[in-house]
C-alpha cells in the first residue's frame, strides 16, 4: 500500500513541477498595443549624459503625445555593440539606437533605409552639417546612419602648472615642438625619489592620437575601399619614432594610457590628449583650472587635421508607421536647438555649421571657453570610412604602441606587423 | 603541566586573533576606501596624493546615486529573480543530487559527468544560442527569461551530492523498515539532516545570481525589468565614471546582503555540528 | 565520504537492493527530469548550436556563411598566440589554486576553534565575495596605482621595496590579478572548509591525542585525510573556475594586460567573438577550452584516487 501511495505522491510532484515549468512558459508576455504609438530607442550614455538624453526624450513626448518612446540604457559602447549584434542575430532590434560603429550594423547588413528618409520630402539638409559627419556615417560610400554624439581629440592643459612655470596660460602650444619644450621645462621628479612627480604629456585613447598624428603628418590609415592598410608608411614611422622619443626623454609615461585621465586630473601631467567629449566632466572634476586647445600640429607644413569619433543614430527595420515616428524623433534630435542644447549639456560637438554662431553656444564660450577647442576643431576633422575590421585594427595599434613604448620592438617593425595582421584579417573575412 | 597548557593556549589564542585581524584588515581596507570615496566631492576623486578623509562628508551622494536610476525597482527585481532562481535550483538540485548520491542505475556515472561538464563550457559562446531559444519561447524581456534558464545548475547538484554521500547508510536501513519510497525518504529524512548543506548552497546560489550582470542586460530591454548589477553600470560612462556615486550605490546594495549573511551564517555553520553527522 | 565521479564507492549506498534495477532507473529519471529538461533546453541545445557554429565561418550578421569543418580548430592549434594564452591561463590556475587552497584552509582551521568574535571574522571575510566586481575593481585599480602614490606601493615602501608597476608591468600584472582573485574569493572556500572541518568527529582527535600526537601530527593524520574529499571538491571547482576566469581580468585589464600578459583563454575568446566578430572561430576555441578542462579534471580525478581518503 505504502508503495502505491508513494507513486501517487511522485506523480503529483512531477505533474506540478512540469506544469509549473511549462505554465510559466506559455504565460506569454504581451505589451499593451492600444494607446500611443510606442517605439524604443537604445542609448549608451551613463551618468549625466544619460540623464540629459532621457530628459530630451520626455520633452519630445510632451510635445508629441501620440508617441511613447522607451529609452533603454544599453551599457557602455562595447556592451552596446554586443547587444546590437545579439539583436541583429535574433531579430530583436529596437526601432532606433544610438550606437558605436553604426555603419557596420546598418549599411554592412544592407540597411540603408535612412537614405530614403534623408532624401525624402521630410528630409534633412545635409549641407547644414559638416561634411565629415556624412563620411563618418557611410558604408561603401552610402550614408546609413545619422551623426549625433561626436567628438574630436583635444589638448587639455593644466593652467596652474603653466602659470607656475612662467608660461602664458592663454597661449597653449600649437605644435609638438612647442609642446615638447614646455613639457620639458615643467615635467620633473621634484622630490628626487626616482619617480616623476609631473609628467609632460599623457594620452588616453592612444590609438586615436596616433591615427590623428599620422594623418596630420600626411600619412593615411587605410585606402578608400577599406581593403589595404596604409599606416605603415614612412610618415607613420616618423610619428611612432617621435612617440618613442617622448617616452625615452621621460616626458611621457611608459605604457600607462589607461591612467592618463587620473594622472592629469590629479595634477600629475601638464598636457592631456583626450576626447573633447570629456570637457564637461573635466571642468567639474578638476581642482585646478583647465585649458583646452587644438591638438598640436606635428608637421607644420600641413594644415590641422584631426580624426573624428563618436556614436550615431541608427534606424532599424520596423513597421512603416514606427519607422516614420523614429525618423521624426531623430530629425527632432538633429534640429538646431536640440543639438545645441545637447552640446552645451554634454560637451559633444554641435554638428551644424551654423551652431557655433548661435547665442547658446556663444554664451557657453563666454562662460566656459574650454568648450571652444573641440567645437571649432570639427572644421578640420577627417575620417576614414568604416570597415569591418576597424575595431581589430585599433586593438592592434594599441598593442603596437605598447610594445614600442616598452622597447620590445622598433616602430617600423611594429607597424609592419600590425599592417600584416590586419591585412590577413581582411583577406580572411 | 595544566598551567603550562593553559598559558600556551592563551598565547595561541592571541596569535590566532592577531592573524585573523591582519587578514581581516586586508579584507576591509578596500571597502574603507570605497566608503571614503562615496563621501567625497567630485573634485576630490582624483586628488593626488590621495586623501582618506574627505574635506566634507557629502552624504547627499547616497541620495543622488539612488536618484540616478530607479534603484528601488532594480532591488525588487533582483530580489525576486534571485529568490526564484535559488528556490528552483534547490529543488532541482535536491532531486538530482539524491539520485547521483544514493540510487544506482546503469549510465548514472556517465550522466553525472555530463552534468559536471555543463560547468565547463564558457557562457560567452552559448549566450547567443541561449538568447535565440529564450526568444523562441517568447520570454524576451520577462521574468521567465531571467529566471527559468537558471533554475537548474550543476554546481548545487554536485555540492549536495557530496553532502548526501556523507550521510550514514543506517538512515536507509531504518527507512527501509518503514517501507519508505525514494521521495518520502528524501523529503522526510535526507533533507532535514542536510539542512546546513542546503543553506550553504542556497547562499552561494543566491550570491552567484545576485551579481549576474551580462544576462540581465542582454535579455531585458526595459528599465522595469533590470536588476541591480545593471544599475551599478549606470555610473560608468565613456565620459568618465562617477566613482563617488558608484561607490555609494554599491555600499547601499551590499549592506543588506552582509546583514543577511551575518544572521544566516549561524544557520549553516552551527547547523553542521548540531546535526551530528559524523563522517 | 565524498568522492566526485566516484561510482565504485557509491555502490555501498545502493539502497533498496531487493527492488529491481529498472524501477530505480525510472525513479531516477523522474527525479532527474527537471534538471534534465532545463539543461537540455538551456545548456545542451545551445552547446550543440555552438558546436555547429564552430564548424562554420560566420560573423552571424550577414547571410554569408561557410562550412569549414575543423579549420577553426586547426587555426588555434597551430597558432603560437593560442599557446601563449594557454600558458597565461595555466599560470593563473597554477598560482591561484594552491594559494587559495592554503590560505583558505589555514583560515578555516583558525576559525574552527572556539574563539570569541568568530562570526564577526567570518562576516568580514565574506564581504568581498558579496560585493560588486565593478566597484571592487575600481578600488583595486587605485590600490595598484603604478607610481608611488598607490596603496600597494606604499605598503611595499614600508618594507623598503621600490614601487612596482603592478597592472602596468608585464611581469607583475598577472600576480596582481591573482592577488585580487584570492582576496575576492576567500570567503567561499572558507565556508566550504568550515563545513567540512566541523563534520570531522572529535573522537578522531581524541584518539590521536591519546596516541600522543601533537597538533601538527593531528593535522596531518586526522584533519587532512578526513578533509580530503572537501579539498578535492574545492580543487575541482578551482580548476574549472580558474580556466574560465574572466570578469576580474576583463574589468582590470580589458586589453589583456601589458604585452598580453593577462590574456587568458576566456578573454581571448571574448575578443575573438565580440571584437573581431568571428563567432565560428570563437566557438571552436570554447570547445578546445572544454577539452582542456575536461582532461585536467580527469587527471585530477585519477591522482586523487590515490590521495583522497574515502571512509
Amino acid at each position: 500500500m505504502d508503495i502505491r501511495k508513494n507513486n501517487l505522491l511522485r506523480y503529483v510532484l512531477w505533474i506540478t513541477l512540469l506544469l509549473g515549468l511549462l505554465g510559466i512558459g506559455f504565460s506569454c508576455h504581451k505589451k499593451a498595443e492600444d494607446g500611443p504609438l510606442q517605439i524604443s530607442i537604445w542609448y549608451p550614455f551613463g551618468g549625466l549624459t544619460g540623464q540629459f538624453f532621457n530628459s530630451l526624450v520626455q520633452e519630445y513626448e510632451q510635445v508629441h503625445p501620440d508617441i511613447r518612446i522607451e529609452s533603454v540604457y544599453t551599457g557602455g559602447y562595447s556592451v552596446t555593440a554586443r547587444k546590437i549584434i545579439t539583436g541583429i542575430v535574433t531579430d530583436l532590434l529596437p526601432e532606433g539606437g544610438i550606437i558605436p560603429a553604426a555603419p557596420l550594423f546598418t549599411g554592412r547588413v544592407g540597411n540603408y533605409r535612412i537614405e530614403n528618409y534623408l532624401n525624402g520630402s521630410n528630409g534633412l539638409d545635409r549641407n547644414a552639417f559638416f561634411s565629415v559627419l556624412w563620411d563618418f556615417n557611410a558604408y561603401h560610400g552610402r550614408v546609413c546612419s545619422l551623426p549625433f554624439a561626436n567628438s574630436t581629440l583635444v589638448l587639455y592643459y593644466n593652467k596652474e602648472l603653466l602659470i607656475k612655470n612662467g608660461y602664458d596660460p592663454l597661449r597653449p602650444p600649437q605644435t609638438w615642438r612647442e609642446l615638447e619644450a614646455m613639457a620639458r621645462r615643467i615635467a620633473g621628479d621634484y622630490d628626487k625619489d626616482g619617480n616623476m612627480d609631473v609628467w609632460g604629456v599623457v594620452m588616453s585613447n592612444q590609438d586615436w592620437v596616433l591615427k590623428s598624428m599620422i594623418v596630420q603628418n600626411g600619412g593615411a590609415i587605410i585606402d578608400s575601399t577599406g581593403q589595404i592598410p596604409l599606416f605603415n608608411s614612412a610618415e607613420s614611422v616618423e610619428i611612432l619614432d617621435y612617440w618613442c622619443y617622448l617616452v625615452n626623454e621621460r616626458l611621457m609615461p611608459m605604457a600607462m594610457h589607461d591612467r592618463a585621465r587620473a594622472q592629469f586630473l590629479g595634477g600629475r601631467a601638464v598636457f592631456l590628449l583626450a576626447s573633447s567629449g570629456l570637457v564637461n566632466t573635466f571642468i567639474t572634476t578638476a581642482k585646478f583650472e583647465i585649458g583646452t586647445a587644438f591638438v598640436p600640429q606635428f608637421n607644420e607644413a600641413n594644415p590641422y587635421s584631426i580624426n573624428i569619433g563618436g556614436v550615431s543614430l541608427a534606424l532599424f527595420p520596423s513597421e512603416p508607421e514606427k519607422e516614420q515616428a523614429t525618423w521624426k524623433f531623430f530629425k527632432w534630435l538633429l534640429s538646431e536647438d536640440v543639438l545645441n542644447r545637447w552640446a552645451v549639456e554634454t560637451g559633444y560637438i554641435p554638428l551644424r555649421k551654423s551652431s557655433i554662431e548661435s547665442d547658446l553656444i556663444q554664451q557657453l564660450f563666454a562662460e566656459y571657453p574650454q568648450y571652444r577647442a573641440g567645437f571649432e576643431q570639427i572644421a578640420f576633422a577627417q575620417t576614414y570610412q568604416h570597415f569591418w575590421q576597424m575595431g581589430g585594427m585599433d586593438e592592434y595599434l594599441r598593442k603596437a604602441i605598447e610594445k614600442v613604448e616598452l622597447g620590445v620592438i622598433k616602430p617600423r617593425q611594429a607597424l609592419d606587423e600590425v599592417a600584416q595582421n590586419l591585412l590577413s584579417d581582411i583577406c580572411e573575412d | 603541566m595544566l598551567k603550562e597548557t593553559l598559558f600556551s593556549s592563551k598565547v595561541l589564542t592571541i596569535i590566532t586573533h592577531l592573524l585573523l585581524i591582519v587578514v581581516g584588515v586586508t579584507m576591509i581596507v578596500p571597502f574603507l576606501w570605497m566608503f571614503s570615496t562615496s563621501l567625497k566631492d567630485v573634485t576630490e576623486l582624483y586628488e593626488y596624493p590621495p586623501k582618506w578623509i574627505p574635506s566634507h562628508l557629502n552624504w547627499q551622494n547616497y541620495i543622488k546615486a539612488m536618484e540616478l536610476a530607479p534603484f528601488g525597482r532594480f532591488y525588487l527585481n533582483s530580489l525576486l529573480v534571485t529568490f526564484c532562481i535559488t528556490l528552483g535550483q534547490m529543488i532541482t538540485a535536491c532531486l538530482a543530487a539524491y539520485v547521483f548520491a544514493r540510487i544506482e542505475f546503469p549510465g548514472r556515472d556517465i550522466l553525472f559527468v555530463i552534468y559536471l561538464s555543463t560547468m565547463i563550457i564558457p557562457v560567452q559562446v552559448t549566450i547567443i544560442p541561449l538568447f535565440l531559444i529564450v526568444k523562441q519561447l517568447g520570454w524576451f524581456d520577462t521574468y521567465q527569461g531571467l529566471i527559468i534558464p537558471f533554475i537548474a545548475r550543476a554546481f548545487p547538484i554536485i555540492f549536495l551530492r557530496q553532502f548526501f554521500m556523507t550521510l550514514p547508510k543506517d538512515l536507509e536501513d531504518a527507512a527501509k523498515v518503514d517501507g519508505c519510497g525514494h521521495l518520502r525518504f528524501l523529503w522526510k529524512i535526507l533533507l532535514p539532516t542536510a539542512r546546513p548543506a542546503l543553506s550553504t548552497i542556497g547562499l552561494f546560489t543566491f550570491l552567484f545570481h545576485w551579481r549576474d550582470y551580462l544576462w540581465p542586460l542582454v535579455i531585458t530591454n526595459t528599465t522595469e525589468m533590470r536588476t541591480l548589477p545593471v544599475g551599478l553600470r549606470y555610473f560608468v560612462s565613456e565620459q568618465g565614471t562617477q566613482f563617488h556615486y558608484m561607490m555609494a550605490a554599491s555600499i547601499i546594495v551590499t549592506i543588506p546582503i552582509v546583514l543577511i549573511y551575518l544572521f544566516a551564517q549561524k544557520q549553516f555553520i552551527k547547523g553542521v555540528t548540531m546535526t551530528g553527522l559524523k563522517g | 565520504m565524498i568522492g566526485v565521479m566516484n561510482g565504485k564507492k557509491s555502490a555501498k549506498f545502493h539502497i533498496f537492493k531487493n527492488k529491481n534495477i529498472r524501477r530505480n532507473f525510472w525513479d531516477s529519471m523522474l527525479f532527474l527530469s527537471p534538471s534534465l529538461v532545463v539543461f537540455t533546453v538551456f545548456i545542451f541545445i545551445p552547446i550543440a548550436m555552438a558546436f555547429y557554429l564552430s564548424l562554420m565561418k560566420w560573423d552571424l550578421l550577414t547571410a554569408d556563411r561557410q562550412f569549414v569543418g575543423l579549420k577553426n580548430y586547426i587555426y588555434y592549434l597551430t597558432n603560437p598566440f593560442f599557446y601563449k594564452v594557454l600558458l597565461n591561463t595555466v599560470y593563473f590556475a597554477a598560482a591561484h589554486i594552491p594559494l587559495d587552497l592554503i590560505i583558505t584552509l589555514g583560515l578555516a582551521l583558525l576559525l574552527n576553534q572556539k574563539l570569541k568574535g568568530l562570526s564577526f571574522y567570518r562576516t568580514i571575510y565574506f564581504i568581498p565575495v558579496i560585493s560588486s566586481m565593478v566597484a571592487v575593481s575600481a578600488v583595486w585599480i587605485w590600490i595598484y596605482e603604478p607610481e608611488s602614490g598607490g596603496l600597494a606601493n606604499y605598503v611595499l615602501g614600508l618594507f623598503g621595496i621600490s614601487p612596482l608597476g603592478w597592472l602596468h608591468d608585464p611581469h607583475w600584472a598577472m600576480p596582481a590579478i591573482i592577488l585580487v582573485s584570492v582576496w575576492k574569493g576567500l570567503g567561499y572556500n572558507i565556508v566550504i572548509f568550515l563545513a567540512g572541518l566541523q563534520n570531522i568527529p572529535d573522537i578522531y582527535y581524541e584518539a590521536a591525542r591519546i596516541d600522543g600526537a601533537n597538533a601538527w601530527q593531528q593535522f596531518r593524520r586526522v584533519t587532512l585525510p578526513l578533509l580530503s574529499p572537501i579539498t578535492y571538491f574545492v580543487i575541482l571547482m578551482g580548476i574549472i573556475n580558474s580556466f574560465k576566469v574572466f570578469t576580474q581580468i576583463e574589468v582590470m585589464t580589458p586589453e589583456g594586460g601589458p604585452l598580453n600578459s593577462t590574456t587568458v583563454l576566456n578573454l581571448y575568446l571574448y575578443q575573438e567573438a565580440f571584437h573581431k566578430y568571428r563567432f565560428g572561430r570563437a566557438s571552436a576555441l570554447a570547445f578546445i577550452m572544454f577539452a582542456i578542462i575536461l582532461i585536467i579534471t580527469k587527471i585530477q580525478r585519477s591522482v586523487s584516487h590515490k590521495n583522497v581518503h574515502y571512509e
